[in-house]
């Protein structure tokens, strides 16, 4: 068998998995701190978070729920040590795979949202 | 015949050999998904009701209750009290308990001097102002906090290292909670109106 050919395939295979496996952890990531959407207990109880770590110099951060595209509310820090951490029980009950995480840390990231997993929005 | 099916398996080989390796790489990342960072992962000690405040509208008063994370971080989280539960108060107002989880404002007060969130309601009749809660928690370091909104200044009670106010969301135009420190200094945290939009933009 050819080993050139053989070198492509395994270069294909590699990024294959890491886009699927990208994709999978897509609803949270680290882009210089963590941030994203953050599942409770299971994926379908209705009890998640929009969630930013603090670092990277950040101070104003917000950390915003959506469902349905329709924002539910939000929680802001202004100081660098705080975790962001908006949890969706405080705002009420909601289908979680319809949810949405929208993070703002102008320090770190441009702003951008993260969907649930299973998303059913 | 032969090369065909030993393409194949190589391919199939590569395949998988591909996915573990870049599993490998980005490993930890769905692992927070479901558990979160331990920095605000309740210890399983409970939480304590540090403080509270009257609610503007007349209905159950507001709350903060602090628990300790994992990682040792101090975690204040705001909601409401009923009869010395910790919950929310929907808006039949009925009062729904809340259990402990991962949904504190969590901070390292050895090295931070205090944990700031703002809680932000959106407003339930469109012509109104939405709700902000103003909370969290300070290191022995601060001796003081003024509230600054954009109808006026006033001080701001601490009480078992916990603070709380709550006013609408307008007020919240150029406010700032000013901390005092033991050595005399002080420090201007700027607060905000939410800048969320009501709705995301199509497709996300």
């Amino acid at each position: 068998m050819p080993r050139g050919l053989v070198l492509l395939a395994l270069v294909c295979a590699f990024s294959f998995g890491a886009i699927v496996r990208v994709a999978l952890a897509d609803n949270y990531h680290t882009a210089c701190v963590g941030h994203g959407f953050v599942s409770g207990a299971s994926q379908s109880d209705g009890s998640f978070f929009s969630r930013i770590e603090p670092g990277c110099g950040s101070t104003y951060r917000e950390c915003s729920i959506y469902v349905y595209g329709s924002y539910v509310g939000s929680q802001s820090v202004g100081d660098t040590g705080t975790s962001c951490n908006s949890w969706s029980r405080d705002f009420g009950n909601f289908t979680e795979c319809a949810s949405s995480a929208r993070v703002y840390d102008p320090a770190a990231f441009s702003t951008h949202y993260h969907n649930a997993p299973g998303w059913c929005g | 015949m032969r090369r065909r099916l030993g393409l194949a398996a190589a391919v199939l080989v590569a395949v998988v050999a591909g996915v573990g390796s870049a599993s490998a790489l980005v490993g930890n990342t769905g692992r927070e998904t479901l558990d979160g960072p331990q920095a605000v992962q309740p210890d399983g000690q409970g939480a304590s009701l540090a403080t509270s405040a009257a609610d503007p509208g007349g209905r159950q008063p507001w709350a903060v209750r602090v628990y300790r994370s994992q990682a040792g971080l101090t975690c204040p989280e705001a909601g409401r009290t009923q009869g010395g539960d910790f919950g929310r108060v929907d808006a039949d107002g009925r009062f729904q308990p809340l259990d402990i989880q991962a949904a504190g404002s969590c901070a390292d007060l050895s090295e931070a001097p205090l944990s700031l969130a703002v809680n932000h309601f959106p407003a339930r009749d469109p012509a109104g102002s939405g709700r902000a809660v103003i909370f969290g928690v300070v290191s022995p370091r601060i001796t003081g906090l003024t509230l600054s909104l954009a109808g006026g200044r006033r001080p701001l009670a601490v009480n078992r290292g916990a603070f709380l106010a709550v006013t609408d969301e307008d007020q919240l135009q150029g406010a700032s909670l000013d901390a005092t420190f033991a050595d005399g200094s002080t420090t201007s945290y700027p607060l905000r109106p939410s800048a969320a939009p009501a709705t995301a933009p199509a497709g996300e």
